[in-house]
């Protein structure tokens, strides 16, 4: 497979640079998700009015740093929140259909079969005491009611379709007698077995070799074009978000401060938070200037400043910054939380 | 030891390193079971230098033997074969010359494992200095950690009331408190977030410069790589396949392998891969040129003999090929 980058994208991409889609169109579509953890001290807000929406066939990438609320935003959309942790408003749209108020046992035979997902280490996925074989057959049991040799049939075409040599050997291993790789392409396997409309993989590529990344990413982005699904991907690398996300969604203390399409985000940032933190990445290129810092850290759910989360590590912060807290604004087809792009803001604040 | 010749040899030799892990059951298991011996070749044949000042990075794949190397260098685990010289002096010699001047000192990758939970910051920097009189070692803490970026105040703290990349500082404040001038550095940004990987790589530069430090920097990530390399080193299956100054390694390499690796890196720019398999354990390496079973260049000698290592390359075909860089990548991508 030589095919060009550029070309790649085309075909994966037919909504790269697109505006948001409309929750009818939408794979997914989330409104004003506030996430809470109740604590002796009161609840902490660990999701602050999150909104975004995936179209079918998209890769939304979601970065930001550790704590920023990437890897809470997958888990509520999946509703795997576990107390004392509470999904305390707003709404998560599948296709249509509203699942953020569905009971556990309705939840359950969606998550698996309309929902797959993809975690950081293949091993919390995988049972060490069944083949993969087994695994793949007993989900598409449960799933699409298969039989089990139908469904060990199909495991193998699967294990062939991710990649796995010899599938027909190797559907009879157990998960530790193959690589990480491997075991990552078991996974996904095991994710699209029931042909799900949405991925979610939570930094799928993270524990892995960067020739094995490469590999794993290629595979995503084949996934995704072959089968029209829609994934959302978790992510701190921006490398990996640029390579094969469509739009991306920057977080920051729980809130979405910035989305749009990967192109503009990554050359182009609006939020003086994303822009730091692209200028904060070192890149192939010899840019012959030291990397942006950022002063100062991410602060803590427990003692998040008033107004703009951000304002206190901001360097063109404004007195509104310090009290009123942004709304998200259109700007074009991006959607930004940041008074500097509102009318209101001083006229050299930009 | 003679005086003048400091400035004309390299600051840190390296030669014909190698160490091997011995993962055998013992002798009577392997009788009663007929199992065979285990030899792990974790680095095999490794020579390079490194110029005073200068960053010396080591990249390549999990199981590569970057770690092995750094450890060896650090003195953490002993040399089985090889000469490791500093200053033109075998690094033995060099660590008895006096008690204050450890000659080489470490940053690990985790600084939640490398500093004591149970000393505070100003014990953690000062022990490389343990031997100085109080007055004088708690000045010389309160001015690293200055230094680094934290407060004086910071030495009467536990390193729990640090966060990662403030931790990192204090390991760096650390291996700078005996004025080593020698420093390995084993994925020193790997376990931070960006901007604090931005804010480290920053200090490291800084300090660099301002005291002439050689680094012998690990890491598996090309861009940081790209960021504070002068010299890379590309590791394979324990043997160096190509040694070059870090622009003309990204601009034009010549092993198959280190062309692979830059493909690889995830952005916008990189092409559908023709990335083949994984690397081969170590136990078991491929005959001839280990990476023969993954490159797309290989023709028959590569599967029987084991490219020397010639002018900066171990590859029997490194005159004939013509490997694209990141430069023509970009150009691709537009």
């Amino acid at each position: 497979m030589t095919v060009h980058a550029s070309a790649r994208r085309a075909t994966t991409a037919p909504h790269a640079g697109a505006a948001e889609p409309g929750p009818a169109t939408a794979a997914l579509d989330v409104r004003d998700l506030v996430v809470e953890f109740d604590t002796d001290d009161g609840p902490l807000r660990a999701l602050d009015h999150v909104s975004f929406s995936i179209a079918r066939g998209e890769v939304l990438g979601v970065v930001g740093e550790s704590g920023a609320g990437k890897s809470l935003t997958g888990m509520a959309v999946s509703r795997m929140i576990q107390p004392p942790g509470r999904i305390a408003g707003g709404e998560i749209w599948l296709a249509g259909k509203r699942i953020d108020q569905l009971p556990r046992g309705e939840m359950r035979r969606i998550r698996g079969k309309r929902i797959g997902m993809i975690f950081q280490d293949p091993m919390t996925s995988l049972n060490p005491l069944f083949t993969v074989g087994d695994q793949l057959a007993e989900t598409m049991g449960v799933h699409l009611g298969m039989g089990r040799k139908a469904g060990r049939r199909r495991a193998v075409d699967l294990l062939d379709e991710v990649g796995v040599p010899s599938p027909s050997d190797r559907v009879d291993a157990y998960p530790h007698e193959l690589s990480g790789g491997m075991r990552q392409r078991v996974v996904i396997a095991l994710a699209m077995c029931a042909e799900p409309e949405l991925i979610i993989a939570d930094e799928p590529t993270t524990a892995l070799d960067v020739a094995v990344q490469a590999q794993i990413l290629d595979l995503l982005a084949r996934i995704c074009r072959d089968h029209g699904t829609s994934m959302m991907l978790v992510t701190h690398d921006m490398g990996v978000i640029a390579d094969i996300a469509d739009r991306v969604a920057v977080m920051y203390a729980g809130r979405m401060v910035e989305i749009g399409s990967c192109a503009e985000v990554t050359d182009a940032a609006l939020h003086p938070y994303s822009r730091g933190l692209m200028g904060a990445i070192p890149t192939l290129e010899d840019r012959g200037q030291p990397l942006v810092q950022i002063p100062g850290t991410m602060p803590r759910l427990s003692a998040i400043p008033d107004g703009c989360s951000f304002h206190p590590r901001c360097d063109k912060a404004f007195a509104r910054c310090r009290t009123d807290r942004p709304e998200p604004l259109a700007v074009g087809d991006r959607r930004v939380a940041c008074h500097l792009y509102d009318d209101l803001a001083p006229e050299d604040a930009q | 030891m003679t005086e003048s010749p400091r400035a004309a040899e390299p600051h840190v030799t390296v030669s014909h390193l190698r160490h091997h892990f011995d993962l055998s059951a013992g002798r009577l298991a392997r009788l009663v079971s007929g199992g065979e011996r285990k030899i792990l070749r974790a680095v095999e044949d490794v020579s390079f230098s490194i110029e005073r000042g200068e960053t010396f990075a080591l990249v390549g794949e999990s199981g590569s033997g970057k770690t092995t190397i750094a450890r060896i260098l650090a003195g953490l685990t002993p040399t089985q074969l090889g000469d490791i010289r500093i200053d033109g002096l075998p690094v033995g010699a060099a660590r008895g010359r006096s008690a204050d001047s450890a000659e080489i000192q470490m940053v690990f990758q985790d600084p939640y494992a490398s500093l004591n939970p149970r000393w505070k910051v100003g014990r953690i920097i000062g022990e490389p200095i343990r031997h100085l009189p109080a007055e004088e070692r708690d000045t010389r803490v309160a001015e690293l950690l200055e230094l680094v970026g934290l407060h004086a105040q910071d030495a009467a703290k536990y390193p729990h009331q640090f966060s990662g990349g403030q931790r990192q500082r204090i390991a760096i404040a650390r291996s700078l408190s005996a004025n080593a001038p020698f420093l390995v550095c084993d994925e020193p940004t790997s376990a931070l977030d960006v901007s604090v990987q931005a804010q480290i790589l920053n200090l490291m530069r800084q300090l660099q410069g301002q005291f002439g430090l050689t680094y012998l920097f690990i890491s598996h990530n090309l861009a940081v790589v790209r960021y504070m390399a002068t010299q890379i080193g590309v590791l394979y299956l324990g043997r160096l396949v190509e040694v070059a100054p870090a622009a003309r390694i990204f601009s034009a390499p010549r092993h198959p392998y280190t062309q692979m690796l830059l493909e690889a890196v995830p952005g916008r720019e990189r092409r559908g891969t023709a990335i083949k398999g994984e690397m081969p354990s170590p136990i078991t390496p491929p005959t001839g040129c280990p990476f023969h079973p993954r490159c797309p260049h290989v023709v028959d000698i590569c599967r029987r003999e084991v490219p020397a290592f010639q002018r900066g390359v171990a590859c029997h075909r490194a005159d004939e090929l013509q490997l694209p860089g990141t430069a023509e990548r970009e150009a691709e991508a537009l």
